[in-house]
């Protein structure tokens, strides 16, 4: 794979009404990584990644978006927020829902959708394994059924980088299994960029992990090694000279 | 003739009124349209053409003051809905003279459309048509997940606005039908029921056209027959209607 640096954060700083959130973030992703940003609730991983996209504006420092700003290059990176802004009573079905994905790439005011859209379209599904939702109305989803939707609207522009916050909030145990097999094939074809608060899962798939809490503590390692787990776990110490720990021990599985 | 126009325009624009919850947003426009009456009277003009001034007005300066100034909307919505209310009020009050059909714009006089007022509507209806038709993607997009759209670069400030002023052109073809105090339920009581039993926003569009249609005919038969105003009996129908439907539903527990 090229190192190809898809995003980069150098010295960002954010607050709201007074308090710091986000202190001098560095954060270099390259192409082909699988990125987790792992930290406490609270600890500014949604902030971070809503900076990213531009949709909140730093105090300071730059954000690069494949070496463009985030309003211009945002359309080019997949995004599965934690939080649903949207009405899942709405009525659309799963087909329309990942089609209007797409909008983004369409040039023109007018924008229509074509044949080779709505196969791109049935194509993400299949990927997230629900091709068989396809003319379903969104409303009648079960919550996983439901995120696996949202994955496929991001995956649909064949986006440069996927970006997930929080993605098995809404997944029970045995479908996250799953879950995390689909994310690990997805790996192999694009860059993704995953934040959650729950340590255990992320450990066995991706390639380098950072910690984020106020601070961003990275552990670059590109393969991985017992090293990688090691400095994933030594970061909760980090963050415990910091004054969290108990919210970080809390998420931590007592034999590990 | 007038109720169909009128039909069709808010059985487009309830649609998006009721998915994208903007039933109060669009009871100011309204109301702020007593202004622009008031003022059609004082200058001696057509006083729909001043309502149209005064809702477009309207429409543009709630979704700017949202975006920029961060209030929220249901306090602007107070208060336009009531400046607009008062300014209608000096207006009349410093107008030499009675006001002869000022009874027609509150409560509606649908059966005395002058020649000029319904060639206006048709004018609105088919703005409001070819738009709608022409950027029906993007809208679904916006109403449908507002940051999403952001995120993938759709220009939702102005999407969101030309939404707002095509609210206030349906509005201000309600007036003619049921008065501008009776606009909101003929607006969204349509769609609100066709909402119970679709599934796509296209087909809910359509519905709501049809009982909007069935639901004006009804009313001005039964009026006439009864001799009763002829817009506060379509609104009863329809929201007979509205009741009959969430009864139905909930006896059953399935849609429609």
């Amino acid at each position: 794979m090229t190192e190809e640096t898809v995003i980069e954060v150098e010295d960002l700083w954010f607050s709201r009404n007074g308090e710091v959130i986000l202190e001098g973030i560095n954060l270099r992703v390259f192409q082909g990584d699988f990125y987790a940003i792992i930290g406490p609730n609270g600890g500014g991983k949604t902030t971070l990644l809503r900076a990213i996209l531009g949709l909140i504006p730093p105090d300071r420092g730059t954000i690069r978006i494949l070496g463009g700003l985030p309003r211009e290059n945002r359309h080019l990176l997949g995004y599965v927020p934690q939080l649903r802004t949207f009405d899942f009573t709405y009525p659309i079905s799963v087909r329309g829902m990942v089609l209007s994905g797409l909008l983004g790439q369409k040039k023109g005011i007018i924008k229509t959708f074509n044949t080779e859209d709505t196969g791109l379209a049935d194509k993400a599904l299949l990927t997230m394994g629900i091709g068989h939702l396809a003319n379903r109305v969104i409303r009648n989803l079960s919550g996983g059924e439901q995120q696996r939707v949202v994955i496929a609207r991001a995956l649909v522009g064949n986006p440069k980088v996927l970006l997930l916050d929080e993605p098995t909030v809404f997944v029970d145990t045995p479908t996250e299994t799953q879950f995390f097999d689909i994310l690990e094939n997805l790996a192999r074809s694009m860059t993704i960029v995953l934040v959650t608060h729950d340590i255990g899962v992320i450990v066995s798939h991706v390639t380098k992990v950072a910690c984020l809490n106020r601070r961003l503590y990275t552990h670059d390692s590109r393969e991985l090694t017992e090293d990688m787990i090691q400095g994933a776990y030594k970061c909760p110490v980090d963050i415990i000279a910091h004054g969290h720990p108990h919210r970080v021990l809390r998420s931590h599985p007592p034999e590990e | 003739m007038a109720g169909v126009l009128a039909s069709v325009a808010c059985g487009i624009i309830g649609t998006y009124v009721i998915i994208r919850r903007m039933v109060a947003i669009s009871g100011g426009i309204s109301h702020a349209a007593f202004g622009g009456i008031g003022l059609g009277y004082y200058l001696g003009i057509d006083p729909l053409l001043g309502a149209l001034a005064f809702t477009v007005g309207a429409a543009l300066t709630m979704g700017e003051l949202e975006q920029r100034a961060k209030q929220h909307m249901d306090t602007l919505i107070g208060a336009v809905w009531a400046t607009g209310m008062a300014l209608g009020i000096l207006f009349i009050y410093l107008t030499p003279g009675f006001a002869p059909d000022l009874f027609g714009y509150l409560f509606g006089n649908i059966l005395l459309v002058p020649a000029g007022d319904l060639l206006l509507m048709l004018f609105l209806v088919l703005v409001i048509g070819l738009t709608v038709g022409l950027l029906f993607n993007e809208f679904l997009a916006v109403s449908f997940d507002e940051e999403y759209a952001k995120v993938i670069n759709l220009p939702v400030e102005h999407l969101v606005l030309l939404l707002l002023v095509l609210i206030a052109l349906t509005v201000v073809m309600l007036i003619q039908v049921v008065g501008i105090i009776l606009v909101i339920a003929l607006l969204t009581l349509p769609a609100a029921i066709s909402r119970e039993c679709s599934s796509q926003v296209g087909t809910m569009m359509l519905y709501a056209i049809l009982l909007g249609v069935v639901f004006t005919t009804m009313g001005i038969f039964l009026s006439a027959f009864l001799d009763i105003p002829s817009g506060a009996t379509i609104i009863l129908v329809s929201a007979a209607a509205y009741g009959a439907v969430l009864v139905k539903k909930k006896l059953i527990r399935r849609n429609c």
